[in-house]
């Protein structure tokens, strides 16, 4: 399913506040660029134009995690995935190009690197994820610049690229996976998909060969499928009870150690490490023992402070995944809390719909979806609303979720970001 | 990191027939009440005082699967062997395995993965040669999702890693079986329900004689994992499971070859 611009329009459907123009002229500042940051910054502005919206974002653009696969397998340019913040300054949103270090709860201010403070009333924390550097041995963020992660969609994207290019044909390209869980569940399938597609046309002798820390996968049957019939046994999947749980990094960089002695030599290694909320929000004292973010489901405001929200992948939302769906979603819930709250009025009921698509070959995906709502205090997949494409699909329907796919990815970059 | 390593079938064997085999429980069944948590507990228990410290574990206040729940058991101070029971307060049969266990390098550390259908409480008890009781549980919210996908049916058991990393005076000794520790309560595609397949026990003998007997039930998740941290003169140790279709599979490490 696509994002229609009647869906978009029913995410303004929960903002009852945007026809009636509250004028609260109450300063908000949010904490990441990204699909939850930017989309609750500018359905901020929209809702009531009087909103002092401060985005503190170190990066004059983002790239997107979305879509980022499609430069593994040769299908676009990493500049095509640049999203930069003119659509949200057009609408009055301040971009405040600095990085986020921490935050005085008690004081309601944000402090920046460069040491300047930001006052607020509401904050929302949008800052994505971290790694959890150390919990593989010997990976860390020196070793992520030669071996990357490519998690963070950007320079490390550009760099597995490069390295794929330069590979020599029959090389072996390991990805490892972490346990759940973490940014994309689907996602580490859909980029050994792609970079298989790339293998096939320029270096068919080569390889791609998954090591998991799990015993299964999102969307596994359909993944592995696709392998069998278009990439003739090219994808190979060890998960944990066959020993794929990376343990350890060794050999410069060059060898994976897996939990049961096993050892795998890459001629390219994309290494995805276990992660956790995006450093500002550990440091605000706001994760729990799990390092994600406690959450209220009906507001999506932090259980360990009022004035502050937190959307996307940092929080704990699940059975909603960590997705950019999800996190698009969460900020216009977000939002219509927030405004709530400074109107001094009751959150409005949300309700939440998720679809993740992934690309199995060019112009081929599958997709899952799921509708969520709040039921005795918590987030819960709502019945019935589960819909995984089938296995054995007649192609014209691999080649309908692609399209929607596509147009899925440009109408959430519009809604997010609004019209460059 | 220093260990060694074994991969493959040692020995495949079939037992003879007549192996224990539980039997499935179904809610409000006869056996409903025998296998049900507080029942459970009290028989563990049999009136003791429970002892104020001694036992931890570590399991995650929450988890995206509750199909794979990590935990980890640490007790201090215990008297071999102890006996240790882990159970659920959520299902039908809250049994998820019971221990003996004869030899450990002190603390006593043990690591498993255990099944959790819905959000509910994980507990441990432990009891010694000498009769004390330990008790220690924690409650766990399973907010599973779509998005995951369940263990594919149909997936072969038979296969043992195992590896241990040498530590000061001992090893940290992991294995890992897989068996798809099917419950017969998932549905078929061709309709029904996939048949009942657990494992029955794993039992592990050392240098110095009997280390670990375990009972496994339902709530063990599927390619059963033990971790086991022994004092070096236990080794060699072999590691013997049987599953409820009288089929074996043994494994030893340091391995003979």
């Amino acid at each position: 399913m696509g994002l229609t611009r009647r869906t978009l329009l029913l995410g303004l459907g929960v903002l009852p506040w945007y026809v009636r123009g509250q004028g609260s002229g109450a300063r908000v500042v949010i904490v990441g660029g990204g699909f939850a940051g930017a989309t609750a910054a500018r359905y901020l502005r929209l809702a009531d134009p009087t909103l002092d919206v401060r985005l503190i974002e170190p990066h004059l653009a983002v790239h997107t995690c979305p879509f980022s696969n499609h430069v593994l397998g040769g299908l676009r340019d990493l500049a095509s995935l640049r999203q930069d913040f003119t659509g949200l300054t057009r609408l009055g949103v301040q971009h405040v190009r600095a990085r986020a270090v921490a935050v005085d709860r008690t004081a309601r201010h944000v402090r920046l690197d460069e040491g300047s403070r930001i006052g607020y009333d509401r904050l929302m924390l949008a800052p994505g994820i971290d790694f959890r550097w150390g919990a593989i041995d010997g990976y860390g963020p020196e070793m992520a610049e030669r071996v990357p992660h490519a998690w963070q969609a950007g320079p490390q994207t550009a760099l597995l690229w490069r390295q794929l290019q330069a590979m020599d044909d029959g090389g072996t390209v390991l990805i490892g996976v972490p346990d759940n869980p973490y940014r994309c569940p689907p996602g580490p399938y859909e980029r050994a998909s792609l970079i298989a597609h790339y293998l096939t046309r320029h270096k068919p002798r080569s390889k791609v060969l998954i090591l998991d820390a799990k015993d299964s996968f999102s969307k596994q049957a359909l993944f592995q499928q696709a392998w069998a019939q278009r990439y003739s046994g090219r994808v190979e999947w060890i998960g944990r009870s066959d020993d794929g749980r990376v343990m350890g990094i060794a050999r410069n960089g060059r060898e994976l150690h897996t939990e049961f002695g096993g050892r795998h030599r890459g001629a390219v290694i994309n290494l995805i490490p276990p992660q956790q909320a995006g450093a500002i929000a550990v440091h605000a004292g706001l994760t729990d023992d799990s390092g994600w973010v406690p959450l209220e489901a009906t507001t999506f405001r932090t259980r360990a402070d009022p004035y502050l929200y937190v959307a996307g992948d940092a929080g704990i939302a699940a059975p909603m995944p960590k997705s950019a769906y999800c996190a698009n979603a969460q900020a216009k819930v977000a939002v219509a809390a927030m405004l709530a709250d400074l109107a001094g009025q009751p959150a409005p009921e949300p309700h939440w719909h998720n679809v993740c698509y992934s690309l199995l070959a060019p112009e081929r995906a599958v997709s899952v979806a799921a509708g969520y709502r709040v039921e005795a205090g918590r987030l819960v997949e709502v019945p019935g609303t589960a819909v995984l494409s089938p296995l054995d699909a007649p192609d014209r329907l691999r080649i309908d979720e692609a399209e929607r796919a596509q147009a899925w990815y440009r109408a959430i970059r519009a809604d997010a970001w609004g019209a460059a | 990191m220093t260990g060694w390593r074994l991969t493959g079938v040692l020995l495949a064997a079939t037992l003879a027939a007549g192996q224990a085999s539980a039997r499935p429980v179904e809610p409000g069944s006869s056996d409903d009440h025998a296998y049900a948590y507080d029942t459970q507990r009290q028989r563990f228990m049999d009136g003791a005082a429970l002892q104020r410290r001694g036992l931890s574990i570590d399991v995650p206040s929450w988890v995206e699967d509750g199909a794979f729940v990590q935990l980890s058991i640490e007790l201090m101070g215990a008297r071999p062997p102890v006996e240790v029971l882990v159970l659920r307060d959520g299902e039908a049969d809250a049994r998820i395995a019971r221990l003996r266990i004869h030899q450990w390098q002190e603390p006593l550390r043990l690591g498993t993965r255990v099944r959790l259908p819905a959000s509910q409480t994980l507990a441990v008890l432990a009891r010694d040669i000498d009769g004390r009781v330990w008790q220690a549980e924690q409650a766990v919210e399973v907010l599973g999702s779509s998005c995951l996908a369940p263990l594919p049916p149909g997936v072969d058991w038979g296969e043992i890693r195992l590896w241990a990393d040498v530590q000061a005076g001992g090893f940290a000794l992991r294995s890992l079986l897989r068996h798809p520790m099917e419950t017969g309560r998932r549905p078929a595609a061709e309709g029904g329900r996939l048949p009942r397949w657990l494992l029955a026990r794993l039992s592990i003998e050392g240098a110095t004689g009997p280390v670990l007997a375990l009972e496994a039930f339902e709530g063990l998740a599927a390619n059963p994992l033990l971790h086991l941290v022994l004092p070096a003169r236990v080794a060699p140790v072999r590691l013997d499971y049987v599953d409820d279709r009288g089929e074996r599979r043994l494994a030893q490490w340091p391995s003979a070859e």
